[in-house]
């Protein structure tokens, strides 16, 4: 009775919060969470099949919306928390949201949760699956350093003894959490890219979490991403269950994956231009077949899925222009080396803002390869920063080689769509962190005439 | 001219954008065109070739990181030791900076290399955010520090004066030490390319050693110094004509 005056209760709030004109995305949640601090539990009762967690550093979002297309597509009910709040009254908000009042019954739940809730939300929902896409320093908690969150994380899963983790063979880190801990496990992994792009130049070494002496990589992906083994203590990348590999045919790519015996259980075409959408599309794929969805029931939801705001979203304002959110120095390379596959002549403009949900320090700039843009420096016709930490940015590129005279350093968002614009080039690109992402996106949107 | 540079274990020693202060080196080298050799120093290397090195760095590295490059730096120690009393140059970041006094590790054993009498305790005081320092040379040092514990320098010369942020230890308005030619400080990252003045009193010093007098050319530094503004604008205005 509680849980159901708690609904109620945080469907008025996000009603009042609509009508007030705010984008009230956890009013809800937070309200019903004050009336029934049990509330988690309580809708997770309500699930009929499986509640599926979707946790890591990067690709989250994407990773989980992707599994939320894949349940749609064959028919089920499912509770998603598709617009990113991922913390505890994120979780609480999607099941309002997808719940009436008087009928509470769902058939899934795809939820992505933010590593450092995990520990909690597992312990109040008893998921049934977890899906990890990858654990990289990430700026907003630079202050943990990566060891303590796995701490963390290892520590939060042993309630869940039951909860089968899909894991990403291909991060050493993941898989020596996984091995601590007695649940079922299931492995994804990349098994072969179509075009070797350039290791990271700024690799620095991976230290094994058993042993702790330096692993050897026969092929590094990014990141500590690849296939890894110890030569001292023996630890090693796991053979995936579901191994993704990804072939070039006629200017798309194809992406296949394979069981553990290589045969191949789904085939698909798709514009797969960076990794990031490798493992995230390999990590929604398993979690599908996991849960017992046909082969091409998975393809058709693939094919329905559209990648949220800021991710390489795309407007039109005189000529293309992609918007693509980096919040770390992963993310940054991985954006920059799609940019430096686009053989046209493009503006780049890039956006850094200090403010907490970014991370304060931008000591992380110096981490990232800008050296990527410095190597197609003769197709960028100019840089355009912006953000609060614009001048940092402008100083990194300085160093990376780069010309300043191509450097226009531009305080007002407006003007930096201006400048995006007219600057002779057939396409931009603007690459940014998290809260500049949002305020130029606004812009653009209103600008965009596709 | 030409300066040979030692980096440090490269690739467990780097943190927080450590490493661009390599390229702030580099890069200020090459646009004066004084060619630069880098050596990078890694696990059991050998430490025979640091006669010929002119400047040695090393970053910062996560806990686990700095007690294995910690034990490896014994048997570099009597090297690096020559190397800091004939004044060669030589700048520590954050762990990198511990590493050369003693330091408590999370576990509470005692760590480091004693090259210098300074100490460093564990503590559960989290000092991060923006810096600024004043030096001797009247030139202010803009940073961001993130360190965890207090260091006591027993007796030696600070790097500067902390006039925002935290410092050694938060108390006593220290920052870094500084002996001879060598350095130690918990300023992050881009050390070097926001605060170019140093770099180049870096550069200045190891050519010096080499070469007896010389003259650095002058850059152009307006990208620098309007950097400088902005970060001391947004910690607070009041800080702008530090730059």
């Amino acid at each position: 009775m509680k849980e159901t005056f708690a609904v109620l209760a945080g469907k008025a709030a996000v009603n009042l919060a609509k009508i007030a004109g705010r984008q009230g995305t956890s009013i809800g949640g937070r309200v019903a969470l004050k009336i029934s601090p049990d509330i988690l539990t309580w809708f997770s009762s309500k699930v009929k099949n499986d509640i599926i967690f979707v946790t890591g550093t990067n690709g989250k979002t994407s990773t989980n919306n992707m599994i939320y297309s894949i349940i749609q597509e064959a028919g089920y009910t499912c509770a998603c928390n598709n617009i990113g709040a991922n913390m505890e009254v994120g979780l609480i908000s999607a099941f309002i949201d997808s719940s009436s009042v008087f009928k509470l019954s769902l058939d899934f739940a795809c939820m992505e949760v933010d590593e450092a809730s995990l520990p909690k939300a597992a312990a109040s929902t008893k998921p049934d699956i977890i899906v990890f896409t990858n654990i990289f320093p990430d700026q907003s908690d630079r202050y943990v350093e990566i060891d303590a969150l796995l701490n963390k994380i290892r520590d939060g899963l042993e309630a869940s003894p039951d909860t089968t983790l899909l894991i990403n063979a291909d991060d050493p880190f993941l898989v020596s959490i996984g091995n601590l801990l007695p649940n079922p496990k299931r492995y994804y992994g990349i098994e072969k890219w179509f075009d070797n792009i350039s290791e990271d130049t700024m690799a620095d070494a991976v230290l094994c979490k058993k042993c702790g002496s330096i692993l050897s990589y026969d092929c590094r992906y990014y990141g500590q991403l690849g296939r890894y083994s110890c030569s001292k203590c023996g630890f090693h990348r796991p053979v995936p269950d579901f191994s993704a590999v990804i072939e070039n045919e006629e200017g798309a790519q194809l992406f296949n994956i394979l069981d553990k015996d290589k045969k191949s259980i789904i085939a698909v075409k798709a514009d797969i231009s960076d990794r990031y959408t490798a493992y995230n599309m390999a990590a929604a794929v398993s979690c599908g077949l996991l849960i017992g969805i046909r082969p091409e029931i998975i393809i058709k939801g693939l094919q329905k899925y559209k990648p949220q705001a800021g991710r390489m979203e795309e407007f039109y304002i005189q000529k293309p222009i992609l918007l693509n959110l980096a919040k770390n120095p992963v993310g940054f390379n991985e954006s920059m080396k799609t940019v430096s596959k686009d053989g046209r002549t493009k503006t780049v403009a890039i956006g850094v803002n200090d403010l907490p949900q970014d991370g304060r320090d931008v000591s992380w700039l110096w981490d990232t390869d800008f050296e990527i843009l410095k190597k197609i420096d003769d197709t960028i016709t100019s840089y355009i920063l912006f953000g609060r930490r614009r001048y940092d940015t402008a100083l990194r590129l300085k160093y990376a080689g780069i010309d300043t005279k191509k450097l226009v350093i531009s305080e007002i968002l407006d003007d930096v769509v201006n400048n995006v614009v007219e600057t002779k080039s057939e396409i931009a690109y603007i690459i940014s962190n998290y809260s500049t992402t949002f305020d130029i996106r606004k812009i653009l949107k209103e600008r965009d005439s596709k | 001219m030409k300066l040979n540079i030692c980096h440090l274990y490269p690739d467990l020693m780097n943190m927080y954008g450590d490493s661009g202060n390599m390229l702030a080196l580099i890069r200020r080298c090459q646009w004066r065109n004084i060619s630069v050799e880098i050596k990078e120093h890694r696990l059991n290397d050998k430490a025979e070739d640091f006669k010929n090195q002119d400047i040695f760095f090393i970053g910062h590295g996560a806990s686990r990181q700095q007690s294995i490059v910690a034990q490896d730096m014994k048997s570099i120690k009597p090297y690096l030791k020559e190397a800091i009393e004939e004044g060669k140059v030589f700048l520590a970041i954050c762990g990198g900076y511990r590493i050369l006094g003693r330091y408590q590790d999370a576990n509470g054993a005692t760590l480091g290399l004693e090259l210098f009498n300074f100490y460093t305790e564990q503590t559960t005081d989290h000092f991060a955010g923006n810096i600024i320092v004043e030096t001797d040379e009247n030139y202010n040092l803009i940073g961001f520090e993130n360190h965890i514990g207090k260091t006591y320098l027993n007796g030696l010369k600070p790097l500067g004066r902390v006039i925002f942020g935290f410092g050694n230890n938060g108390e006593d308005k220290t920052e870094g030490m500084r002996y001879k030619n060598t350095i130690g400080t918990y300023l992050h990252g881009p050390l070097l390319s926001n605060n170019p003045r140093l770099c180049d009193k870096i550069i200045e010093a190891a050519l010096r050693n080499k070469y007896g007098t010389v003259e650095l050319g002058k850059l152009d530094d307006s990208l620098e110094i309007e950097t400088r503004r902005k970060i001391l604008e947004l910690i607070d205005p009041k800080f702008t004509s530090l730059a």
